[in-house]
């Protein structure tokens, strides 16, 4: 493998162990290439902090949501229809043979006993209710293709849907509405994401934990610093120790900075490394 | 039923919706892409107005072609729809915008090193000087956050070039900015 292979496995978190190996021995022999790797390690989180920010329009967002929600809605209850329907017609034939067959002893009862129906129709005079429209909102309709509509009228559309009566939920599990109402929290995300991570990622995963859990920090980091000296990844190595340093007794901190600059030499920024150093003179050993 | 839908995949939850128009599964789905797909919209586009219009679109079509998803990845099949709608929406408009200040905020609750400032304010400037290919792959991998194998299905490469992209848009990126990384130093 090239150099640059090896830096480009790296940075895609696609090396296997051994060629992890293979990159640190190359870039503790060579300044180098251990220099373009902390560049381009330090580049990559710079791209992601420069993602533009991004105001978003949550009542827009939700606009659209609930409208598509309550065209769902529709739906679900269209289907239930068009199911109930279905399961009528396979019985009809049964049905139909089954009046078919009483058909002509009823005929004789009915001769000997009908007697004229006393049901009486609703005089012009009796007010009739119509049944109430149906306030359920319409789904779409199949020919249209929304790529093809103006902008405008499919926001009227959105918006048209969207005052319609919410469609109580069907679902009855509290679990899962608990979890809707309530979705994973920051902390409870980086917390999953370290959990179910390992290796490399586990160690990226703990620090931001770390960074999120102040009251858990120095367990996390713990945890962490064992994963990266297990794989002998030095820049974390270094970073764990001097993370784990700054919420350390100044007694402990002194050691944990050392190691710190011990590992992160070569492979650290040196202003860092000086940084580091700065804080050990700091604690005054 | 039960469902506990926060630890169902992106396509089980679409499935519910797909077979059942089980509304919360996709008031769940909806969440976890709508922030994502409104900022790609935003910033292909450049005005809120259009990411607006373009992610209404996106939504519906997602909707209306439900039943056309039936395998493979469902990050990759919406923001396929979503590159395709603001392509096109683009080329109507027959002239590219620059993303505008007035759409964006800063970072309010982060305090501001005026060197991070200037350092992000050059890094999104050299992107946009990067070739649309490498431009493309390198922000729906670190902005958009998808993977290596959903980039590769979405632009219709292979995964391996996709990482070679992304890493050699990275290469341009770290020349372009070592200059000022060295002032800063």
């Amino acid at each position: 493998m090239t150099n640059e292979e090896l830096l480009a496995g790296f940075l895609d978190r696609s090396l296997t162990e051994d060629d992890l190996l293979e990159l640190e021995a190359r870039a503790s022999a060579s300044p180098e290439l251990a220099r373009e790797l902390r560049e381009l390690v330090a580049m990559e989180s710079r791209i992601k902090q420069a993602a533009p920010a991004v105001l978003f329009p949550t009542a827009f967002l939700a606009t659209v949501e609930n409208s598509i929600a309550a065209s769902l809605a529709a739906a679900a209850v269209t289907a239930g229809v068009a199911g109930a329907a279905t399961g009528i017609s396979s019985w009809l034939p049964l049905a139909s043979a089954a009046v078919l067959g009483v058909a002509g002893v009823g005929t004789a009862i009915y001769f000997i006993a009908a007697t004229p129906s006393k049901t009486v129709a609703p005089s012009p005079s009796t007010p009739v209710v119509a049944p109430a429209p149906s306030v359920a909102p319409q789904p779409p309709q199949p020919t249209t293709n929304p790529i093809e509509q103006p902008p405008a009228s499919r926001r009227e559309t959105a918006v048209r849907t969207a005052d319609a009566p919410a469609r109580p939920t069907s679902i009855t599990n509290d679990q899962a509405n608990l979890q809707r109402q309530n979705p994973p929290t920051a902390l409870e995300r980086a917390r999953i994401r370290f959990e179910q991570s390992e290796g490399l990622s586990r160690v990226q995963a703990g620090l931001a934990l770390a960074s999120i859990d102040k009251e858990q920090a120095d367990a996390i980091l713990l945890s962490v610093q064992m994963v990266a000296d297990e794989n002998s990844l030095r820049q974390y190595q270094a970073e764990v120790r001097a993370r784990r340093a700054a919420l350390a007794s100044p007694a402990n901190a002194a050691t944990l900075y050392r190691d710190a600059i011990r590992y992160g030499t070569n492979v650290v920024p040196p202003s860092v490394i000086d940084e580091w150093r700065r804080r050990l003179d700091a604690i005054g050993n | 039923m039960n469902v506990s839908y926060t630890l169902l995949s992106d396509e089980e939850l679409f499935a519910l919706v797909r077979e059942g128009n089980d509304e919360q599964a996709f008031r769940a789905l909806f969440r976890r892409y709508d922030k994502r797909l409104y900022a790609y919209c935003l910033r292909a586009l450049g005005s809120s107005d259009d990411a607006k219009d373009a992610f209404q679109t996106i939504a519906m079509t997602v909707f209306d072609k439900r039943a056309a998803f039936t395998d493979g990845n469902f990050a990759a099949w919406v923001f396929t729809i979503a590159r395709n709608l603001c392509l096109k929406a683009i080329r109507q408009r027959k002239h590219n915008v620059e993303i505008t200040e007035d759409v964006l905020t800063s970072h309010d609750d982060e305090p501001q090193h005026s060197d991070d400032f200037m350092l992000r304010a050059a890094l999104r400037e050299s992107i946009g000087k990067l070739s649309d290919e490498f431009r493309e792959v390198l922000e729906l991998r670190y902005f958009d956050e998808l993977s290596y194998d959903e980039i590769a299905d979405i632009l219709g490469i292979g995964e391996s070039l996709a990482k070679i992209r992304v890493f050699r848009a990275k290469k341009q990126l770290q020349s372009m900015l070592s200059p000022l990384l060295g002032e800063l130093r």
